[in-house]
């Protein structure tokens, strides 16, 4: 289908989704879990379970018990131990879903409790999953002269990607072969995992991936689980099986962003020049290691940002604690280890009376040779980022004028002036992502037809029809063909080879590149050969170096940047907070479609306004507390600030397409924006993620 | 029971238990999958459809409460003129939409096009209240909704002319 | 265990006379209103409905919206949004603020007014305004009918249970005409369109030759039950205004000793119990600003 068909197609509904798959003599599974943090079980009583509806736990599982996450294994079913509230353990199926339920409420399952973990503070030693630790210079040794520093701990909390679709797969057994519909970011990490769990050959699984609503990353691992679950109980039962998750399902049981403690401090001259910077960060991974690596190197290289100087020391941990497990979400790492530094860069600005815009530009640091090569400044024009944000906010203007009406203490009376601030942040962002792995792994293929039409065969998928039509734009723009001639194959596995995992920017930087370089083939080729012409490419690593992938503080071979204003008012009787703009200027490179673009980024900015301000997620012991979405608030339309976005399309060094960066690439100036606002407009320093009125009102009061 | 309405303009009779939902009945008895499920709650917006030229949200109606009635799903509305208008203005804006939120945010502006003749942003903002979506910014369906009244002038004008 | 969905029955009365008659017949029946409430409640769990559901939708008697010199007068089965259609005139600012402050445009739609008054919850912006007005409820069963004060039903009901008692229904609402001088309706929440918030205010006042004539305070989502109290509002009357510094915090401090806020999923206890007082405090400020 060609990119407008996509998109009239999903306005008309006629996008089918995985629970719109509904093959005859359907029925329907269901998840029993364990409902303590952490302990062993000790015996299961089943209910009596009439005709047609069978039950599978661990023993069942023909082949492997355990799917793999780029971090650690995590078993598909309970076989003794469990370790967070929701954790699967038993699977029935039947054909009605009320009698099901009814069932499933009848199971009872006898523990041996164990003390269970939920702070990765308090945690043992024996469950840190992941530390590293880097130094250079001697960051203790500064205080021995004269200095100024702002030393916070900053905390940030769960998030939930919730997207509209709830997770859902569905499997159809066949005695020698198995096809599966299921809402994933990773077909193919289904197909290899299923295989190996029923115990069949990798040609006999066939996973074919329907529209997706999968913002954020939310799909990545945990759909495989569901998938594996679907295939046994179909595997058993010789009947299609779909399980749909509900809603409550959905926000209590799928993985989430890693919640952190950071403690974070710089240290400068009294003239406000960088002399150190100190970062200790500790995530919180919930029961099961997902990606761990992976979250720690981008907060490691976000804890410095683009402050690189002579003393700097950094400790980063991954803690297991009995919740559930955190796993990817965009931005992970950035955002939290971003949201410490630029909250403390903005403090220290105002501690040595310059404007946070002032002490920016002047510790930024551009010398390329202080970083590892490859540099990331090397095609930055992160100067020309923060100018430019600068401007079209007026951030000097109204900086100057909320400093000017700022009369400590008086806010946050009744009869005080209403309380302003506006906040200026700049950050790096580690653009493609996924280094270590693009080792010629993955693979996607473009065939171009007789009649000049280009097929794109990819296993990535595309949610909102902007991957293809971004891959589109790159290829019709090499090949010189229209955009509707191009066309993006479904996501089938018999048709398409494996790209690897849906992820962040990955997916136009890294996918975009090889589809650049694949045109040029073709291009090259089209002159010798006749049609068809087909050219597979393997996605090769961007890092010439590569050793330098696995370096501490890791240096990304390719980085954005991102200069970011917001500007809040707060309500000094309820102190719920206006956002009265957000600006946002990004150098991603060449923009292939100014307005998708602006969308993409529009959407990444809107869901970390969500994170700061009112996505609040507690766990009451182990247990996710805010758990449908009326607890569990995100932004709309009525929430949503002015966003404006304006790109700064740097061309040094890229040849065609793509840019560095945009896809799916996350924004994560807006929470320490906005936190920074408010620590202008109320003198008070919040620490945590979301900050609600609540917690604004909890500082104010206290002063 | 035995239930009978009009479903996007045709007649239809089906057996049913009363309180089935009519979202229910649409996805898994008539096989509409257009009208979508993301909260049962009410909360979501996925599930609207237009009962009696009202938008409802279908997780909310149950079979008894529907005869009579004159329902249109996003299926039956997408070959209306009304529809074809909505669609251009999303073509030409561009909108990127994974398309699970996309049939509710159709028949939000559809209920707006026939009860405004030029909304302001704050009645725009008003009128997709009801519907979550987690993919886009939001704003860009704004500037649809701004291009669809503007569409719907230009032909209105077009005609007086 | 489940019941068998074919014995489920609908009974569709046409008038209130039908709809108490059924009803007396069918005690344990349930109401259908809007059915906004019932359908997420009763969702499709394996306990489901109970066996007779009484259909309302059909009793035109109790959707009309009828104005007199003393009252504005709304069936219970109106919808909120053909309340928030009426004319600006008519209904009054801080009930149509409540209103628009309710749901989304969609339940509106469907949502009713007696539905929402009967669910009794704390966090209804509808409640805390029709409270502070006092409005009066005629409540009917086949045996008798009454009009009633809402307050005085609030006294009866348990804080958890449904407003309306079990055996009668709830057939029409009159908010009495009153020309409040100040009058000012305020939801704290995440997004306006939330049933569940950290705090709701309605506060309405009235003076005379610069004196204090009369005066509502009523809050909702402090606790399980809305808070108003007359002996407080009391306080207020025959007081010269505006009112002096001291006064006020000397009625501030008095209202803290008498709320008891919670904390749930949605706020805290502190924040609801400090922005309390500040919104009251705010409210009173605003009356001695207006008569500058
Ligand atoms: C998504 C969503 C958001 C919401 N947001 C808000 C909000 O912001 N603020 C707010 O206050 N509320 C909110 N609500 C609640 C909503 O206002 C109520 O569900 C609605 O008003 C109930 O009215 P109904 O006609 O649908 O009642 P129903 O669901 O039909 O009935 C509710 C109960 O009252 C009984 N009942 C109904 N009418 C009568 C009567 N006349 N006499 C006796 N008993 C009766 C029924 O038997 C039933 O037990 C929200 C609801 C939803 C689904
Ligand atoms: S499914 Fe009906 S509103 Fe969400
Ligand atoms: S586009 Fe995915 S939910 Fe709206």
């Amino acid at each position: 289908m060609s990119i407008k068909t996509i998109l009239s197609h999903k306005l008309k509904g006629e996008a089918i989704f995985t629970d719109d798959i509904a093959p005859d003599n359907m029925i329907y599974g269901y998840t029993v879990r364990s409902e303590i943090p952490r302990g062993t079980i000790l015996s299961i009583k089943i209910p009596e379970l009439p005709g047609g509806y069978i039950c599978a736990d661990y023993k069942d599982i023909p082949g492997q018990k355990f799917f793999s996450t780029f971090g650690e294994e995590i078993p598909y079913l309970a076989e003794k131990k469990v370790h967070y509230i929701g954790e699967p353990i038993l699977l029935l199926c039947g054909p009605d879903k009320q009698k099901l339920q009814c069932l499933g409420e009848q199971v009872s399952i006898e523990y041996k409790a164990e003390t269970p973990v939920f702070s990765p503070l308090h945690a043992p030693e024996e469950n840190i999953f992941d530390i590293v630790t880097y130094s250079k210079g001697s960051f203790s040794g500064l205080k021995d002269n004269p200095c100024v520093s702002v030393k916070d701990t900053y905390t940030t909390g769960s998030q939930e990607h919730l997207s509209l679709e709830p997770l859902c797969a569905v499997s159809l057994w066949n005695e020698k072969s198995i096809i599966i519909y299921a809402s994933t970011l990773y077909p193919y990490h289904i197909k290899d995992n299923v295989a190996l769990f029923l115990g069949v050959s990798k040609k006999r699984v066939k996973v074919i991936v329907p529209d997706v609503c999968a913002p954020f990353g939310g799909k990545l691992f945990l759909p495989t689980m569901i998938a594996a679950h679907t295939s046994l109980l179909s595997y058993m039962s010789l009947k299609p099986v779909k399980i749909l998750y509900t809603r409550e399902e959905d926000i209590t049981c799928s993985f989430k962003r890693h919640p952190a403690v950071m403690t974070h401090e710089i240290v400068t001259d009294e003239e406000g020049n960088l002399l150190g910077i100190y970062a200790d960060i500790i995530f919180d991974a919930g029961a099961y290691n997902v990606m761990s690596r992976r979250i720690i190197e981008k907060a490691v290289f976000s804890a410095f940002g683009m402050y690189y100087c002579d003393h700097m020391e950094l400790k980063a941990r991954l803690v297991k604690t009995n919740k559930i497990p955190s796993g990817y979400f965009s931005g992970s790492g950035e955002i939290q280890s971003l949201f410490a530094l630029e909250c403390n860069t903005y403090k220290i600005a105002q501690k040595v009376k310059t404007d946070p815009y002032i002490w920016k530009k002047k510790n930024i640091s551009l010398d390329c040779e202080k970083r590892s090569p490859p540099n990331p400044g090397k095609y930055s024009s992160c100067i020309a980022v923060i100018d430019e944000v600068v401007r079209i906010s007026d951030f000097l203007r109204k900086y100057g004028a909320y400093e000017a009406i700022k009369k400590p203490g008086e806010c946050g009376t009744v009869s005080g002036a209403t309380p302003r601030g506006i906040g200026l942040v700049l950050c790096p962002h580690i653009i493609g992502d996924f280094y270590e792995t693009e080792t010629n792994t993955y693979t996607l293929t473009l065939r171009l037809g007789k009649n000049r039409k280009l097929k794109i065969m990819t296993s990535l998928i595309d949610m909102g029809t902007s991957k293809a039509a971004y891959f589109a734009m790159i290829a019709s723009h090499i090949l010189n063909i229209h955009i509707s001639e191009v066309i993006i194959e479904k996501t089938d596995t018999d048709n398409v080879p494996d790209t690897g995992p849906t992820i962040g920017s990955r997916a136009a930087y890294n996918i975009g590149k090889c589809i650049e370089q694949a045109c040029e083939s073709i291009k090259c080729k089209e002159k010798k050969k006749g049609y068809p012409i087909e050219v597979t490419k393997k996605i090769n690593l961007p890092v010439k170096n590569k050793k330098n992938a696995k370096k501490i503080p890791f240096t990304p071979p390719v980085i954005t940047w991102e200069g970011t204003v917001v500007e809040v008012e707060v309500d000094p009787v309820t102190f719920i907070t206006t956002c009265r703009g957000i600006w946002i200027v990004l150098d991603p490179g060449p923009v292939v479609n100014d307005e998708i673009a602006r969308q993409h980024v529009e959407a990444a900015a809107l869901q970390n306004f969500g994170f700061a301000t009112m996505e609040v997620l507690e766990f009451k012991n182990g247990k996710v507390y805010q758990n449908d979405i009326s607890e569990y608030t995100i932004p709309d339309i009525t929430t949503v600030p002015d966003i404006h976005v304006r790109f700064i399309q740097n061309r040094a060094g890229i040849k065609h397409y793509p840019g560095r960066g945009l896809g799916d690439q996350a924004v994560t100036g807006v929470a320490p924006g906005y936190i920074s606002a408010l620590y202008q407009a109320t003198n008070n320093s919040y620490t945590h993620l979301p900050c609600t009125p609540e917690s604004i009102m909890e500082l104010m009061q206290n002063r | 029971m035995k239930i009978t309405f009009t479903l996007n303009g045709k007649k239809t009779t089906i057996e049913t238990s009363p309180e089935k939902k009519l979202i229910d009945i649409l996805r898994l008895d008539l096989g509409l999958c257009g009208t979508k499920k993301g909260c049962e709650q009410g909360e979501c917006g996925s599930c609207l459809v237009l009962i009696n030229n009202n938008l409802i949200n279908s997780c909310l109606v149950p079979a008894f409460r529907l005869g009579g009635k004159d329902i249109m799903t996003i299926e039956g509305f997408s070959q209306t003129k009304e529809y074809s208008m909505i669609e251009e203005a999303f073509l030409k804006k561009g909108v990127t939409l994974c398309g699970f939120c996309a049939p509710g945010v159709v028949l939000s502006i559809a209920n707006l096009l026939s009860n405004t003749s030029t909304p302001s942003t704050g009645e725009i903002r008003d009128a997709l209240s009801g519907q979550l979506c987690r993919c886009n910014g939001f704003l860009s369906l704004i500037q649809v909704v701004v291009e669809v009244f503007r569409i719907k002038n230009r032909k209105k004008n077009a005609k007086r002319s | 265990m489940q019941k068998e969905v074919d014995f489920r029955k609908i009974l569709t009365p046409g008038n209130v006379h039908e709809l108490l008659t059924l009803f007396s017949e069918y005690p344990d029946s349930l109401l259908f209103a809007g059915g906004t409430w019932i359908m997420i409640n009763y969702n499709d769990t394996p306990a489901g409905f109970p066996e007779y559901i009484i259909d309302c939708g059909g009793i035109e008697e109790l959707q009309k919206i009828k104005r007199t010199e003393r009252y504005l007068e709304i069936g219970a089965l109106v919808p909120l949004s053909r309340i928030l259609g009426i004319s600006p005139h008519v209904i009054p600012p801080v009930l149509y603020s409540a209103l628009s402050m309710t749901a989304t445009p969609e339940i509106r739609r469907l949502a009713t007014l007696g539905g929402n008054i009967n669910i009794n919850s704390s966090y209804s912006g509808i409640l805390t305004v029709l409270f502070a007005m006092d409005c009066i409820l005629e409540i009917r069963s086949l045996q008798q009918s009454r009009w009633i004060s809402i307050s005085e039903l609030f006294l009866k009901t348990n804080k958890k249970n449904n407003l309306i008692p079990k055996d009668s229904v709830l057939t029409r609402i009159r908010i009495p005409s009153a020309n409040w001088d100040f009058q000012v309706f305020r939801k704290i929440a995440r997004k306006k369109s939330l049933m569940h918030c950290s705090l709701t205010f309605c506060g309405l006042a009235k003076t005379n030759k610069g004196i204090l004539s009369d005066i509502r305070l009523c809050f909702g989502a402090l606790g399980n039950q809305l808070f108003r109290q007359r002996g407080f509002e009391i306080k207020f009357l025959g007081r010269k205004l505006p009112f002096m510094n001291r006064t006020i915090d000397i009625l501030l401090s008095e209202f803290g000793l008498l709320i008891n806020p919670v904390t749930d999923r949605y706020s805290r206890a502190e924040y609801r119990r400090s922005t309390s007082i500040r919104l009251l405090k705010w409210f009173l400020e605003e009356i001695n600003q207006m008569l500058l």
